[in-house]
């Protein structure tokens, strides 16, 4: 069991200039060969929903106009918040979409679309109570969201992205879903007051 | 650190350059966005299902980004995602869970060179392997017993139990059955599992997650080369249809010649040597290791079948048991294999359920020469069974998961023999059956306070019924911080190798035995500093009673299995883990472990009292090149002769580097780069053995092609 290191020096070395040459010859992509399209991430997903929502909800009028903006904030924390950071100042419906984390909870009734993080699955009762009877859509991502009052609840299910929604809060908050948007999703709690 | 040879010095010249360029590329940018935040998912269980950990590496490419959102609605819900388990299980944050968990990812495998799940393990918080040149042993917070077959473990790959119906083992040597290259993630739940999982859920859970058939994206080939002629290739291909489903097969050969083995115990010249002596001492070409193994995956939908196959030769260059010295004939052959039958769905009210169904079989074949007389020892079982489980949410506070398993054992057979002149020692046909219900739930007591109640019933022919709870408490009394208080308890039922294996006069049956019991209390915080900064805290103590544990009678003149010790351990861990924005990973371990048998006061055998080690990832060159470096201490520990090993510390390294298009990998590692020597106890079978020498430096070149 004692290995003498000697005879394994020039293997070693020998290995060791395989590998170089190696990430050498790649630096060129010498012979990268096109491989299947990645596959897309969570939340890159996830945020591209998000992004499509807002076209299929309608605000009361007068509340969203704020100055043309559109502004959609995040709270808590994301296990990734970087696909909804890259949506900043993309025009939808005429609006330019600002992406904001917020840093305290009371700032939520400031936002039009308010994104809750799993991570105050906790605190949700409190955080929802902050934006109660305001124009704001709430949206997660979390097992039980909707059943707990958020209006717009994303789930995976057999890997691709679904979601649930939750009309009777979105009623009290005088958004208005379309029913394109109720039809597409997999459960809706409540009697939705629709129309577009 | 003495440098005798000028190769450590420039080993430890390389090390240290590594350490400085890591330092160079320290100062992080902090960017604006917000920490990642590790999750998990149960599998209606703390065994967490689904991590997303963000870095540097998360693939992200804005021009897909930019086509995802150009995408109608209809057309975004037919995009997968990259998740692995089919998704639609209970996540929850690796902080919320009611257990103390660690996750370790493909990616870590690939940087850190890891070859077996032992490699993996081991840089585990609290975890240390022993290796006797047959099986590898896992050794849980100060608990290994040499030899004991990983019994204390519960293996799962994807949610099925993985240890066999002989002895209960947990394999995680080259007889793992799954590639490790095929690994997603690892996750470790440390503690008491049995109140959702029944036997051998003792000390810790081990639950691998295959990777998704997307992943691999067409024909992945793969070959690495390294000393004493190790040599081993992989083919696998995924593939996905229209509809979504999904294909991955795989196929892996690995074979080592081994070195060449010195042990004084059986160097003629030494007047201390065994009567077995021999060739100076040396074991030449017995330390061979080969396998083969297979694996197929079909996804569609909430459905997923799985089969898997491995049979392992690996020879036993340490004349064990008795047999010959330097006698390339010993060796045993284990072989696996198993398909298993997935389906979940949710259901009516946001609930979800998930059925299994699986058959299984293992087969162990040990070739044993005494004197040249050829000892054949060998197991066969097979086994199948059928789980059903609901997770479903209640009333906002509460999260509830049920379930119940049943499992036939139809055949659980042992045998020994030696073949020429024909003797028959043992020829034992064993069946049995076990079933189990249990409940938890997770209750949403305030803000601040989640609760973990949980409790499950296993019944099982051979010895009875037995219940075990479990008790959590996860408080977050302040915003980035996590206590959790834990209370369980688990079983182990005493496997059909310790209840009828006989071979008399030198070893007897003990079908009367107990299944052993153990009681842990667990306090864990968890901080999370931000900007990649998490640490944790934790203390425990274990309480072990009904030991089953291998016995001499000297007035027989022969060893069983007998309940009868008990064992107690308390130990304290730290963790700091960091990420830094430019792709670097770190983690940093201590542990102090005291597991010591009540009676006598006296540390157990194979208990190390300390324990640190050390993980970093350094990118050289953003995205491409990595260096991985690990550091790994463990303390001095008893051997079963008394004798105390000495502790010693153990730096592997690891370059790993791809293409821009990710189509090659290729990787370059030495393990034990300062050729350190160090020996790990092992069990009487060994005898006059009592610690067994390990590898010195090896090397490893890996190289990875996607067509």
């Amino acid at each position: 069991m004692y290995f003498s290191a000697a005879p394994y020096r020039r293997r070693l070395a020998a290995l060791a200039a395989l590998f170089l040459i190696i990430c050498l010859v790649q630096r060129e992509d010498g012979f990268a060969a096109e491989r299947s399209a990645p596959l897309s991430g969570e939340y890159q997903v996830k945020a591209a929903f998000v992004y499509n929502f807002i076209k299929f909800v309608t605000w009361p009028s007068g509340e969203a106009s704020t100055g043309g903006a559109v502004r959609l904030c995040i709270l808590g924390d994301l296990p990734d918040a970087a696909p909804f950071f890259d949506l900043n100042g993309q025009e939808i419906m005429g609006k330019r979409l600002h992406i904001v984390q917020l840093r305290e909870p009371q700032e939520a009734r400031t936002c039009q679309i308010l994104f809750l993080s799993s991570s105050l699955s906790r605190r949700l009762p409190e955080n929802l109570e902050l934006v109660r009877g305001s124009p704001v859509l709430t949206v997660g991502d979390t097992d039980g969201y909707a059943q707990r009052g958020v209006m717009i609840n994303m789930y995976i299910e057999n890997k691709r992205v679904r979601f649930e929604i939750n009309a009777e809060t979105a009623g009290q908050a005088g958004l208005r879903i379309s029913t394109k948007l109720l039809s597409l999703a997999g459960t809706v709690h409540g009697t939705p007051r629709t129309g577009k | 650190m003495h440098f005798s040879h000028p190769f450590e010095r420039k080993a430890s010249i390389l090390v240290v350059s590594l350490i400085a360029l890591m330092a160079a590329a320290g100062p992080p940018v902090w960017a604006e966005e917000s920490v990642p935040v590790q999750e998990m998912a149960q599998e209606g269980v703390p065994v967490p299902a689904q991590i997303e950990r963000t870095g540097p590496e998360g693939a992200r490419e804005p021009q897909q980004h930019q086509a995802l959102r150009d995408l109608s609605l209809e057309e975004l819900m037919e995009v997968e995602v990259q998740t692995v388990v089919s998704a639609s299980r209970y996540r929850q944050k690796v902080s919320e869970a009611p257990a103390s968990v660690t996750i370790i990812a493909a990616r870590d495998i690939q940087k850190f060179g890891y070859r077996t799940l032992a490699d993996i393990l081991r840089s585990v918080r609290g975890f240390s392997i022993t290796y006797d040149r047959n099986y590898q042993y896992l050794g849980v917070r100060g608990f290994g017993r040499p030899g004991d077959n990983n019994t204390r473990i519960l293996l799962l790959v994807d949610g099925h139990r993985v240890n066999d119906a002989v002895y209960d083992a947990a394999a995680i040597g080259t007889e793992f059955v799954l590639d490790v290259d095929l690994i997603e993630r690892v996750e470790v739940t440390r503690g008491p599992g049995s109140s959702l999982y029944g036997s051998n859920a003792f000390f810790a859970v081990v639950n691998i997650i295959t990777r998704g058939a997307k992943d691999i994206g067409g024909v992945e080939l793969s070959a690495e080369a390294g000393t004493q002629g190790a040599y081993k290739g992989r083919l696998s291909y995924g593939a996905s249809g229209q509809k979504g489903q999904e294909v991955l097969l795989s196929m892996s050969g690995f074979t080592s010649a081994g070195g060449r083995l010195y042990f004084p115990e059986y160097d003629p010249n030494n007047p201390l040597a065994d009567a077995r002596a021999s060739n100076g001492g040396y074991a030449d070409n017995s330390d061979y290791d080969r396998f083969r193994s297979a694996y197929a995956k079909y996804e569609h939908g909430g459905l997923q079948l799985a089969a898997a196959y491995v049979e392992r030769t690996k020879g036993i260059p340490t004349a064990s048991y008795g047999t010959d010295f330097n006698e390339p004939g010993n060796r045993t052959t284990d072989g696996r294999g198993y398909v298993d039958l997935q389906y979940s769905s949710r259901i009516a009210g946001g609930a979800e359920l998930t059925l299994r169904t699986y058959y299984d079989w293992y087969r162990y074949d040990g070739d044993y020469l005494y004197t040249g007389t050829l000892n054949k020892d060998r197991a066969v079982a097979s086994w199948y069974g059928g789980d059903i489980r609901m997770t479903t949410r209640l009333l906002n506070a509460h999260h509830v998961i049920v379930g119940s398993e049943y499992e036939v054992r139809d055949r659980q057979d042992q045998y020994n023999a030696n073949v020429s002149p024909a003797f028959l020692y043992l020829d034992d046909h064993r069946s049995s059956s076990r079933w189990a219900v249990y409940a938890q739930d997770e209750i949403t007591v305030s803000p601040i306070f989640l609760l973990y109640a949980g409790i499950r019933y296993d019944r099982t022919s051979t010895f009875g019924g037995t219940t075990n709870p479990r008790i959590a408490a996860v408080l977050t009394p302040i915003e980035n911080g996590t206590l959790k208080l834990l209370y369980g308890k688990a079983f182990r039922a005493p496997t059909v190798y310790e209840l009828y294996y006989e071979a008399p006069p030198s070893m007897l049956s003990n079908p009367t035995l107990q299944p052993e019991q153990i009681q842990t209390y667990e306090l864990v915080y968890e901080h999370d500093f931000g900007k990649g900064l998490r640490a944790t805290a934790s203390r425990y103590s274990y309480s072990i009673r009904n030991l089953i544990t291998q016995t001499f009678d000297p007035s027989s003149g022969s060893t069983s299995y007998q309940n009868q010790e008990k064992a107690e351990t308390v130990g304290t861990e730290l963790e700091v883990q960091k990420t830094w924005p430019n792709g670097a990973d770190g983690r940093l371990s201590y542990a102090f472990q005291k597991a010591v048998d009540p009676k006598t006061g006296e540390l157990l055998t194979n208990a190390p009292k300390h324990l640190a080690k050390l993980n970093l990832v350094v990118p050289l060159v953003r995205d491409r090149i990595f260096a991985g470096i690990e550091e790994q201490y463990t303390g001095p520990r008893t051997t079963i002769a008394g004798q105390s090993t000495e502790g010693f510390a153990v730096t592997n390294l690891t370059l790993f580097g791809r293409g821009r298009q990710r189509t090659v990998q290729a990787s370059f590692s030495i393990y034990n780069v300062l050729n350190k020597k160090y020996a790990d106890p092992v069990s009487g079978d060994l005898f006059p053995l009592d610690s067994i020498q390990q590898d010195g430096r090896t090397i490893r070149v890996k190289l990875t092609y996607v067509f």
